[in-house]
């Protein structure tokens, strides 16, 4: 029958219609998946295959065989406040190549990010003594050749000879500091002199954390195992759990997490907060802002301190690669060093800047006695088992409501 | 008859072609490669894959991650709940009570999409901030004696956030199907002698019921994912399972568990979407109770309507 027919053809044809689109769907799907590939340990790292177990990298031969000029632009991966216009202007107007900085917000962000394949996105990135061998082992970086660096043996040498493992020179050291201990003197009339005193019981829902593994090192602190420190970044799993039931006592305090300079500035600038762990960079624009904020000199810093600076892209070409190289020449000048230092208020690494620097910055930055501002604290390093790291801090940010 | 007209293959390819491909390239590919490496693992920060179930055993091990998916699905039901309580009366104002400009007042309601998602997250942080408008507002009339740190950061304040940012998605289904809703219906109940209650009860619901679960869904599923209120307005504790998935890949490189988070996250929404169809399947196997089934006249009675209307 009529009705009968026209049901039974409209029928069909949602079904023709339904397996159709569903063909459709997993045709398109079958063919994206043999377009990308799958299975293999290089699908998503972009790295070599085999033994990644200490990063391989290429030898120390660099030539500097390309045109800086016909780089054109030099991406630079880095941290809020080490790229101003102060240091990149005069680069940019002797040897005609753009510096293009684009900003991280954590070290573990970079070498996800390059380890992604953003490798070919930035030529240089900037690198801390504790992500070298991260990076190593995700192949994302290759040597840098250190006599192609005019100042490099003037340098401190307790700021660059972490970046080197293996006998390779994989980051030069631009600059070092000591993260510190931040503090309102509106809500403490009295310096702190230790970590400890974020558990003073005055600061309840006054403190602010850094949403990184550095909170384990205050809880290292804390618990006194900073004494040892070649041990700080090869904690058992019992010392882990010491360091996160620790760091839980905290409870109370502890008003929020930050994770990026501008969050903690704002905390800060709106009384929301009383005591950090921080950032010079945030303490200098607190200043500038006229907030009432200070560092803490503490005696027990623990593993606090770091140094960074740019490390090569595995994937930088040829002509970006002799521009990167004259930007880290110009990068540890004293000139360089001192526009760096005047924006980011970290610690040069090259002595003869301390005579372009004002009294005041030779101060602020430790210039003045770098060995002293260096103190007792200790160098950040990549931990041995960076997933149980990972875990306890999370279980720390998680427990500390 | 052209060539197309002939072929029915042709005209599905043609009609669902460009569609398909997108869905396959920006919906399937991505879940299959996310079903993948929460299979795989790290070593040396380099994916391998071994089809290991490590990653959900470390995920169901560890009340880190499972306190985490229940903090975030209970959440996810208060914001919707409370989205669609306050989107449900506002949608029936503008429908029946506003005469001219319904456009206006909709356009109003909708208008806080137009801003950028951080941006309203950011402004609520400020309007509640210890130096905020609200604080300024309540020590300048005198309710306050000093500004209060309880508006913000904190698990209230998250949800508060997250109610703003959901109501436009729960308003805009909640207000298209009671658009439909034809008020001859409701006039019509009015004269029978229904009373308003039970005209919205019995008349407006049932026709208005997808568009809330609609609605619910879109601010269940919004609250649920969402990484940024909690991180810009929450306390530690605020932390949700979108801030621990996103922490694999920013501080862990762990991202054969993030994506194992990310797999658990889809099929808890996937479970929270079926659940009403699996309770009404229980409903009915439990009640025999069939919707395409009309009343067994034996037990209707003729009366009952005339019965009413004059106890009414």
């Amino acid at each position: 029958m009529k009705s009968d027919k026209r049901g039974t053809s409209t029928g069909w044809r949602r079904r023709a219609l339904r397996l159709s689109l569903l063909g459709l769907v997993a045709a398109a799907t079958a063919a994206l998946l043999a377009a990308c590939g799958g299975g293999g340990s290089s699908s998503s790292s972009g790295g070599s295959t085999g033994s990644a177990s200490e990063g391989g990298g290429e030898a120390a031969n660099v030539s500097l065989e390309g045109d800086p000029k016909a780089c054109g632009t030099l991406n630079l991966y880095t941290w809020e406040g080490e790229a101003p216009e102060e240091l990149l202007q005069p680069f940019e107007k002797k040897y005609g190549v753009k510096v293009k900085p684009s900003y991280m917000t954590s070290s573990a962000e970079a070498i996800a990010k390059l380890a992604a394949g953003a490798t070919s996105q930035y030529d240089m990135v900037i690198a801390a003594a504790e992500i070298i061998l991260p990076m190593r082992q995700a192949e994302v970086i290759k040597p840098i050749d250190p006599s192609l660096i005019k100042e490099y043996d003037k340098l401190f040498s307790f700021a660059t000879e972490p970046m080197e493992e293996d006998g390779e020179l994989w980051a030069l050291a631009s600059d070092w500091g000591v993260n510190p201990f931040l503090y309102s003197t509106e809500v403490m009339k009295q310096e702190p002199t230790s970590w400890a005193d974020l558990w003073n019981p005055e600061l309840k829902g006054q403190v602010s954390l850094w949403e990184d593994i550095s909170l384990i090192w205050v809880g290292a602190s804390a618990l006194g195992m900073d004494e040892n420190p070649e041990e700080l970044f090869n904690l058992s799993q019992e010392q882990l759990d010491e360091i996160r039931d620790k760091m839980l006592e905290l409870k109370g305090n502890v008003r929020t997490m930050w994770s990026s300079a501008g969050d903690l500035i704002q905390l800060y600038a709106n009384k929301e907060i009383g005591a950090s762990m921080g950032w010079t960079y945030v303490l200098n624009e607190l200043k500038a802002k006229g907030a009432p904020v200070k560092e803490a000199h503490i005696e027990d810093m623990g593993a606090q301190a770091w140094t960074e600076g740019p490390a090569l892209s595995k994937d930088i070409s040829p002509d970006c690669e002799a521009a990167a190289y004259e930007f880290m020449n110009y990068l540890v000048s004293p000139e360089g060093q001192a526009a760096l230092s005047a924006s980011s208020g970290y610690t040069p690494v090259n002595p003869a800047t301390k005579a372009l620097m004002s009294k005041e910055e030779q101060e602020n930055t430790g210039m003045n006695d770098p060995k002293k501002f260096l103190g007792s604290a200790i160098v950040k390093k990549a931990p041995a088992d960076p997933e149980a790291y990972n875990q306890t801090m999370q279980e720390i940010i998680a427990g500390l409501s | 008859m052209s060539v197309i007209r002939r072929h029915r293959w042709l005209q599905a390819l043609l009609l669902f072609g460009p569609a398909a491909i997108w869905a396959a390239a920006f919906i399937v590919f991505p879940m299959v490669e996310a079903v993948k490496m929460s299979l795989s693992q790290i070593q040396y920060y380099h994916l391998v894959h071994d089809w290991t179930l490590k990653n959900f055993d470390t995920f169901f091990s560890n009340p880190l991650y499972t306190d985490a998916l229940v903090r975030s699905a209970v959440r996810g039901l208060i914001v919707a709940a409370a989205a669609v309580a306050i989107s449900l009366p506002l949608a029936h104002f503008i429908s029946f009570r506003v005469k001219k400009h319904q456009f206006v007042w909709f356009a109003g309601v909708v208008v806080a999409l137009w801003l950028g998602y951080l941006l309203r997250i950011v402004g609520w942080r400020i309007l509640l901030g210890n130096d905020g408008v609200l604080n300024g507002l309540l020590t300048s009339v005198g309710i306050l004696s000093h500004p209060t740190k309880v508006l913000v950061f904190n698990p209230f304040a998250v949800i508060l956030v997250q109610v703003h940012l959901a109501m436009s998605f729960a308003f805009i289904p909640i207000f298209v199907v009671m658009q439909r809703v034809p008020h001859r219906l409701m006039q019509a109940a009015s004269d029978l002698g229904a009373r308003r209650w039970r005209q919205i009860l019995e008349v407006e619901a049932p026709l208005i019921a997808p568009g809330v679960a609609v609605g619910f869904t879109f601010a269940f599923v919004l609250s649920f994912g969402d990484y940024f209120a909690p991180q810009l307005v929450g306390d530690p504790g605020s932390v949700g399972i979108a801030n621990l998935a996103s922490s694999q890949f920013e501080h862990g490189l762990a991202w054969p568990l993030g994506a194992a988070i990310g797999v658990v996250m889809i099929v808890t929404v996937l479970a929270v979407l079926m659940l009403p169809s699996i309770l009404m399947w229980a409903y009915r196997k439990i009640t025999g109770f069939r919707a395409d089934r009309g009343a067994d006249p034996s037990q209707v009675n003729p009366g009952a309507l005339h019965e009413e209307v004059s106890a009414a």
